[in-house]
């Protein structure tokens, strides 16, 4: 192994595409100066290859390994951890690269590129992903492969080289069955061996925990998947679909926060006059925070979930992985009324803002004293005045309730539910933002709705004496011609706009809208199927397949007999693929080869078996009869057209040959 | 029986050092083939369980994935370079007598009848550099394994080393072979750089015409043996047989090669210096005879000649002396 590499330009090359396949869905996670500096070692390679430029010498390579290390450890201030632990591991790699003597650095760099598409799983396990995974595997076997048959210094050919990719891609065709029998059968902890780094959770998109309206001027417009529903029932109307989320109460004059978590309940409140009980799955994407979505307002707390104080369902661990839950909700309910008022919290309201506003709430309070009443004027003031819902409103800066109120007048939902929770509380209303979602879209390829970014959404709960918490939405009182996106009015109003309108009347934007249904779907089942398979997925495909009873050591015996047996067929293929179909004629021969052996004649490869019978028969006259029989019954077997007991007739004259002079 | 069996299964010494000599071609069937992991082989081996505690501890199922493809590789690899060796025949080696002392590449025959070429196949003799080679597809090839022998005589073919480590370094499939095949060789020639002046010739006292270098006499037909230097081309190409050019020359020129005029006491140096001689003789085109204890023959000329002196000078005083 610790041979000289005998160099191949074509394994070489075949090395470089594997690393940069495998580094790829790394880089994207990673600072940009890190792309550049593999980027440069890779290119630098690759000149080298072409012949341009040499190889750096032993101590330009040590300055190179110290300036990475130095440069992870200025980026992140550390070098373990999920971010700056891949940063220098693919740093490493390709630094590697310039430095490729024997076979055993070829192996160490396609050790590294291993883990380096290990480590970029830990970013994103999406079906790219798992693509790009294949083709580097197979790319870097394919110049490990090539690498060795340099050894034999053969004359490197194209046909040679495709070769080499399909026999490593072959190996790995050959090793996915395996795969799967382990993938499946593989025990699944529901723990982690070692705390994780610190970092393993930070950097998704989604809703943020806080809320700041006017200092944001750009809503999200991300089509990317919050989370999927399933519904065992018939789906909510569109109007009902708002999905609950983090719970606000703390505004600080900018940002609304729940800065003190709230205390956990030990026994969920029982929902009264609940209808319309609404049965589903959640199977959201990773988020990286604790909570949990589900349609207002859930019945019970899911398993392994826990909800809080403002009725907020959470996760005791931040979700990092797809998390699929169950849930019961009912959309019409009435929450069991509280024995004392909210406390002061739900009417805190930061005593330099609104000076304006809380002149307007005074007059309204005094036309509408009661609170149903005072809501309703708040809700009819946004309807009547001229209040825009816009995606792109403008930054407000000194006032947020104010500046929207009365200046501005341009806002999202944010807008919205801040300055009408604001003004409720002015008013001596308890009141909170609750965020989350709003809407979701049926897949018509598949049972099942498909929540995105932008459908995020702001709306308030007010406490009201005799009801409890009531949930406004101050956003929905827009009427639909102040709506300034045709889109937004579809999503915030259905049913009540003529939706044709809006729909898509190109053919191809109808096909590429099915395409991204079946898109979807497919990215569903590789969720619910691969990336979500889990110790209670893997008990349940015990139970169908019925081990589950024989415990372990069941699952461990099926475990290794699948595999054995596996292996067995795969090896006799490869085995007796290689061999060729055995062939009787050479067989026999081979005995007759073995009997002039031991008189020391031995048939040259360039020797005919006739001239070779010729020469064993000078040596052994009295057998030359025999020697040409069996001679010619070979050449006729081989050559000629034999007849029915050829075969027959061969084997008895070596078995009977004497070679006595 | 089952002992029997057990015995030619799991014997050890099958396993470090082969079968022993055997008959060629030798076939290396499934038993004759053995296979371990090579250092490259483990070091992988521990990566793959670490990417596997990895994914175990970030529950990465796409970890997961990658870990157990890995491991699938690493099985499926054993029989890729199993049966890269598997069904090969190796020998019969051609071998050329050669000199005592001097490195010589030995010709090892190996037949690939598969339907797939064998990409690198290392072949080794003892303490002698491996050489790596493909064996094409149907076809077979000869493989060059340089080797010494310090001593004359007929030595038997050592046993070498068959092994590949194609297609990925992770495991090594080897075999012991060893053919019962011998190889010649002579006595290292001595540094004497000049013939002894005696010719049989002056004892006679008679002048005979006998073939010898001079003077051109005729053609002859072709008889194994005889030189290629004297081979009429001209006359093969005509006739599409081939002619030695016959030359005559005096008796005096006629040389013999004698035991009792090496200058030397000892067995070995004599031989050595009677080497040198039959080699000088030969490169200058002489016709001579060797007379040692036990044999002599007559004047003569040419490779087969040639042959035969060393060959009696390689034996000399051992028990396959009579064989020639």
């Amino acid at each position: 192994m610790t041979a000289e590499l005998n160099q191949s330009r074509a394994a070489t090359a075949f090395l470089l595409a594997g690393l940069t396949t495998a580094i790829l869905p790394l880089l994207i996670q990673l600072p940009l100066l890190v792309g550049l500096f593999c980027a440069g070692l890779l290119l630098w390679r690759f000149l080298h290859d072409m012949g341009r430029v040499p190889l750096p010498r032993k101590p330009v390579l040590f300055g190179l390994l110290l300036l990475v290390m130095l440069g992870v450890f200025q980026h992140f201030h550390t070098i373990i951890g999920r971010h700056a632990g891949s940063a220098l591991l693919i740093c490493l790699l390709c630094l590697k690269l310039l430095e490729l003597r024997t076979l055993r650095d070829v192996s160490m760099a396609v050790q590294l590129a291993f883990f380096s598409i290990l480590a970029g799983f830990l970013f994103n396990q999406s079906i790219p992903a798992a693509v790009l995974m294949f083709a580097a595997v197979i790319l870097l076997l394919g110049a490990l492969l090539t690498f060795h048959h340099a050894r034999a210094g053969y004359h490197s050919t194209a046909a040679v080289e495709k070769g080499h990719i399909a026999h490593a891609a072959r190996m790995v065709l050959y090793a996915v069955p395996l795969m799967l029998i382990l993938f499946v059968l593989f025990p699944r902890l529901n723990t982690t061996l070692w705390s994780l780094p610190e970092d393993a959770s930070q950097g998704q998109t989604g809703l943020s925990g806080t809320m700041s309206p006017g200092l944001v001027s750009r809503l999200s417009n991300s089509p990317e998947v919050a989370f999927r529903a399933q519904f065992d029932t018939a789906p909510p109307d569109k109007l009902l679909r708002y999905w609950r989320g983090p719970v606000l109460w703390f505004f600080d004059g900018f940002t609304w926060s729940a800065p003190d978590s709230a205390p956990l309940l030990i026994t969920t409140p029982v929902l009264e006059q609940k209808r319309n009980k609404i049965s589903y799955h959640i199977t959201l994407q990773p988020h990286q925070s604790t909570w949990l979505f589900a349609l207002d307002m859930p019945g019970a707390v899911p398993d392994g979930a826990l909800m809080n104080d403002a009725l907020q369902l959470l996760s005791p661990q931040p979700v990092s992985k797809l998390l699929k839950y169950r849930v019961d909700s009912y959309l019409h309910y009435v929450l069991p009324r509280q024995s004392d008022r909210p406390n002061i919290t739900f009417l805190a309201v930061p005593r330099h803002i609104g000076p304006q506003t809380r002149r307007l709430v005074q007059q309204l309070q005094r036309q509408h004293p009661a609170p149903e009443a005072f809501i309703n004027a708040v809700l009819d003031h946004f309807r009547e005045n001229d209040y825009y819902y816009s995606r792109t409103p403008p930054l407000l800066f000194d006032d947020p309730i104010d500046e929207f109120l009365f200046q501005s007048k341009r806002g999202y939902c944010e807008h919205y539910a801040s300055t009408f929770t604001i003004m409720l509380r002015l008013a001596g209303i308890p009141a909170r933002v609750v965020t989350g979602y709003q809407g979701g879209e049926m897949n018509p390829l598949s049972n099942y709705m498909i929540v995105r970014q932008s459908d995020a959404h702001a709306w308030s709960e007010v406490y009201l004496n005799d009801k409890g918490w009531v949930r406004v939405d101050p956003t929905a009182v827009i009427p639909v011609n102040r709506i300034e996106n045709p889109a937004d009015a579809v999503r915030l109003r259905p049913g009540l706009i003529d939706v044709s309108r809006y729909v898509d009347r190109e053919w191809y934007k109808k096909t590429l809208k099915q395409f991204r249904f079946a898109v979807d779907v497919i990215n569903n089942h590789w969720n619910q199927w691969v990336v979500g398979y889990n110790e209670k997925r893997q008990r349940s495909f015990f139970d169908i397949i019925g081990i589950l009873e024989f415990g372990w050591y069941g699952i461990g015996y099926l475990l290794v007999a699948a595999l054995s047996l596996v292996t067995l067929l795969i090896g006799f293929r490869i085995l007796t693929l290689q061999r060729g179909k055995s062939d009787p004629v050479r067989r026999i021969y081979r005995r007759f080869l073995k009997k002039t052996a031991r008189r020391k004649l031995y048939q040259a490869p360039t020797e005919g078996a006739l001239s070779f019978a010729a020469r064993v028969a000078e040596r052994f006259p009295a057998q030359r009869t025999a020697l040409l029989t069996i001679a010619e019954t070979y050449n006729d077997l081989r050559y000629g057209h034999p007849d029915q007991d050829a075969l027959a007739e061969l084997r008895q004259a070596i078995n009977n040959l004497r070679l006595t002079p | 029986m089952l002992k029997a069996i057990l015995d030619r299964h799991l014997n050890l010494s099958r396993f470090f050092v082969g079968e022993g000599p055997q008959l060629p071609p030798y076939l290396l069937h499934r038993r004759r083939v053995y296979i371990l992991p090579t250092r490259q082989g483990l070091i992988f081996a521990f990566l793959v369980f670490v990417m596997l505690l990895a994914s175990v501890n970030y529950n990465n199922n796409l970890g997961y994935m990658l870990t157990f493809l890995l491991t699938g590789v690493m099985v499926i690899s054993i029989f890729h370079t199993y049966s890269n060796l598997l069904a090969l025949e190796i020998g019969p080696a051609m071998l050329k007598p050669a000199f005592a002392g001097h490195t010589t590449p030995v010709a090892i025959q190996i037949t690939n009848h598969g339907f797939t070429t064998r990409c690198a196949v290392e072949c080794r003799l003892p303490k002698q550099p491996a050489v790596t080679l493909d064996v094409a597809a149907n076809s077979s090839i000869f493989v060059r394994l340089p080797i010494k022998f310090d001593r004359r005589g007929l030595h038997p073919l050592p046993r070498f080393i068959v092994a590949t480590v194609f297609p990925l370094g992770l495991f090594r499939a080897w075999s012991h072979v060893q053919l019962q095949q011998s190889i010649l060789i002579y006595p290292a020639p001595a540094d004497d750089p000049c013939l002894p002046q005696n010719t049989h010739g002056d004892q006679q006292g008679e002048t005979r015409t006998v073939q010898g270098l001079d003077d051109f006499e005729g053609l002859r037909n072709y008889q194994p043996g005889d030189s290629l230097y004297r081979i009429h081309w001209k006359t093969a190409a005509k006739h599409q047989l081939l002619q030695t050019k016959q030359y005559v020359g005096s008796a005096a020129a006629d040389l013999y090669l004698r035991w009792a005029d090496t200058t030397r006491q000892d067995v070995e140096t004599r031989l050595s210096q009677l080497t040198r001689w039959v080699l000088l003789a030969d490169a200058a085109s002489r016709t001579y005879g060797l007379e040692i204890p036990g044999h002599a023959y007559p004047p003569d000329s040419g490779p087969a000649h040639k042959h035969r002196c060393l060959a009696a000078l390689a034996l000399y005083g051992s028990s396959d002396d009579s064989r020639t």
